[in-house]
């Protein structure tokens, strides 16, 4: 059992043999700097049970592909992926941090999936961003690469 | 609140690389935040696709006019990417365009260049499925003829595929950086290989797919992995590369081989098309080939299995042969005993079988018992795709009366090492299992070594 603290103090116990598929922790056990505790300080409790639950969800990958329950892991992961964009962008943020590759994949692959065939308006209102361009910058920005900003509008809905 | 502004650029990019380019571009209108986060994707994939266009033409063309747009929008794109001064690892473009599209596309190659790319894959086609050698060769002028000085400045590069074109070489040219050449559905001339060769001093892989050749190739360069698949046209070939250690080849022809010069070679594949391949293989290649390859597999397909020699030269030094049956049809196994018998150092043998078709027997297969040339070397045999049938049993019991160090014989009905699959389907010994254990029996029995196991599974 390998032991990990959030930034917000809360301890978790995992298994060794899910959490090293993160490879920044497997390196750290190969060179026995996981005695303790290991603290990660980028990542909230509430992101690091997510991270967790994928952890032991993919923790026999290899076993499920030969027993045929390969189906039952690709139907986890489209549930595991149904959240809001905050929470993805956190789980992101901490497999990029943990370099968990299978999870880096598919939050950015959900992401990209999300965003695709999308309007400016609409990706904007999806991650609230605020337009702080002048309409002189957009219109270079059109001129760069007048391509991408023609034919038909695309969707404009936002979920 | 942006939920996207707690991101770096870097993972931002890794979203950005799975979505469409045209999607990408979009982006930078979003906010100043968000402007230039497109130029941190460190890997770029053009296509028509990415491009939102949808082509509907069948084979390998597309419209000249998307064409024309196509070499517009990935220009307009990398300008807006050297404008930022940023690197490019991995540059992939899928497009089909004509010869007279070549300054524009000397213009996107002159960017590639500049961003310092490492890995570019160039396929010209907009197709998903490579055309064979065969219909390279019926219109080799549909095909665009990539000029390799074009690459002359890219000094990062160091793997290079290219794919449904010809290659224009030049005898000036030198691709120092280059360590790996891919080239798929290429048309490749009489002469141009080794001029190709001759630029890249450096180059270590060399992997041919699909392509029609000259009738004559020399490979010669610093090259360490040579690999040739389903390639057509090639009549002869001349190994002269000090560093070569595997050479791989399947070839629709009969194909002889000279060995000029190959000092470091030690494994080998062959798989020669054609009845007439077997005798060759183990006759005259078998002479030839240099005393240091240790290790050799063998691919027959077809009615290639029954066409092996019953006379044969001796590899006087090999101590790894695999043996595998391709879709061979009515096969008699045990004649592979002779050619276990040209190996007296033999340490390891594997054969594999994949889809064998058997008839009935026709007649009796009457012939008279297999005399024992001991072996004295051979260690371990795996013999993959076995279904227990009189022939492989009889195989099996020439091994295990002729190999006086056996320490393991496998027999699999599934594959076995790292070749390709032979049996996907349910376990055959389930209903029989008490035939299972009395053909272990047998074979146990028969082995001269009283240390040699037999595994069935």
């Amino acid at each position: 059992m390998v032991k990990l603290k959030s930034n917000d103090d809360k301890e978790f116990e995992v298994e060794e043999a899910a959490v090293i598929q993160s490879e920044m922790i497997k390196n750290m056990i190969e060179d026995g700097c996981a005695t303790s505790v290991i603290p990660l300080p980028n990542i909230d409790s509430k992101t690091l049970i997510k991270v967790i639950e994928y952890l032991n969800k993919h923790i026999n990958m290899g076993k499920a592909a030969e027993t045929g329950e390969e189906d039952d892991l690709k139907e986890f992961d489209e549930q595991f992926v149904n959240m809001g964009w905050e929470e993805l962008f956190d789980v992101i943020m901490a497999a990029n941090y943990l370099n968990i590759h299978e999870l880096m994949e598919l939050c950015c692959q959900s992401a990209a999936d999300r965003l695709k065939n999308k309007s400016v308006r609409a990706v904007r209102e999806m991650l609230k961003i605020t337009n702080d361009l002048t309409e002189e910058e957009e219109q270079e920005i059109i001129n760069d690469a007048p391509w991408a900003f023609e034919g038909p509008e695309i969707d404009d809905t936002v979920n | 609140m942006d939920y996207a502004s707690q991101l770096p650029d870097e993972v931002l990019s890794y979203i950005l690389e799975r979505m469409t380019l045209k999607d990408v571009v979009k982006t930078s209108i979003l906010s100043r935040r968000w402007r230039y986060v497109f130029a941190s994707m460190a890997k770029l994939r053009f296509s028509l696709d990415t491009i939102g266009v949808f082509n509907y033409y069948l084979d390998h063309t597309c419209h000249p006019y998307y064409q024309r747009k196509f070499l517009q929008v990935v220009n307009q794109f990398l300008q807006l990417y050297l404008g930022r001064r940023k690197v490019v690892v991995d540059l992939e473009m899928h497009i089909f365009i004509v010869r007279e599209l070549s300054s524009e596309f000397g213009q996107l190659m002159h960017s590639v260049s500049q961003l310092g790319v490492e890995r570019l894959h160039l396929n010209f086609s907009c197709g998903k499925f490579f055309p064979t050698s065969g219909a390279i060769d019926l219109c080799p002028n549909m095909f665009f003829e990539f000029s390799l000085e074009l690459l002359s400045q890219a000094s990062s590069l160091k793997y290079l595929s290219l794919s449904v074109c010809i290659v224009k070489p030049s005898v000036t040219l030198r691709l120092n950086s280059l360590k790996s050449l891919f080239l798929t559905s290429v048309l490749v001339k009489s002469g141009q290989l080794e001029s190709i060769l001759s630029s890249c001093l450096n180059l270590s892989q060399l992997i041919i797919k699909h392509c029609k050749l000259p009738l004559e190739l020399c490979i010669s360069g610093a090259v360490r992995t040579v690999l040739f698949a389903d390639c057509g046209g090639l009549k002869e070939i001349d190994l002269q590369a000090t560093n070569l250690r595997r050479f791989e080849c399947l070839f629709d022809d009969k194909v002889r081989f000279y060995f000029s010069s190959v000092p470091s070679l030690e494994r080998v594949k062959i798989g020669l098309r054609g009845d007439a391949s077997m005798p060759y293989i183990f006759g005259e290649f078998a002479t030839n080939i240099p005393a240091q390859v240790k290790s050799l597999i063998v691919t027959a397909f077809y009615t290639q299995a029954t066409h092996l020699p019953t006379e044969m030269q001796i590899f006087g030094n090999l101590r790894m042969l695999a043996l595998l049956f391709e879709s061979t049809y009515d096969s008699d196994i045990v004649k592979v005993s002779p050619v276990l018998d040209a190996c007296p150092v033999l340490q390891y043998l594997d054969i594999l079988q994949h889809k064998t078709y058997r008839q009935k027997a026709r007649g009796s297969h009457i012939r008279s018992p297999l005399s024992p040339t001991y072996h004295t070397e051979l260690k371990e045999v795996r013999f993959g795709g076995f279904h227990g049938t009189r022939e492989e049993i009889e195989l099996a019991i020439y091994i295990l009366t002729s190999a006086t160090v056996l320490d393991q014989m496998l027999l699999s009905q599934y594959s076995i090492g790292p070749y390709y699959k032979a049996y996907y389907g349910h376990d055959i010994w389930e209903k029989r299992e008490p035939e299972r254990v009395s053909i272990q029996h047998l074979l146990l029995g028969q082995a001269v070594s009283s240390s040699t196991v037999v595994i069935i599974q």
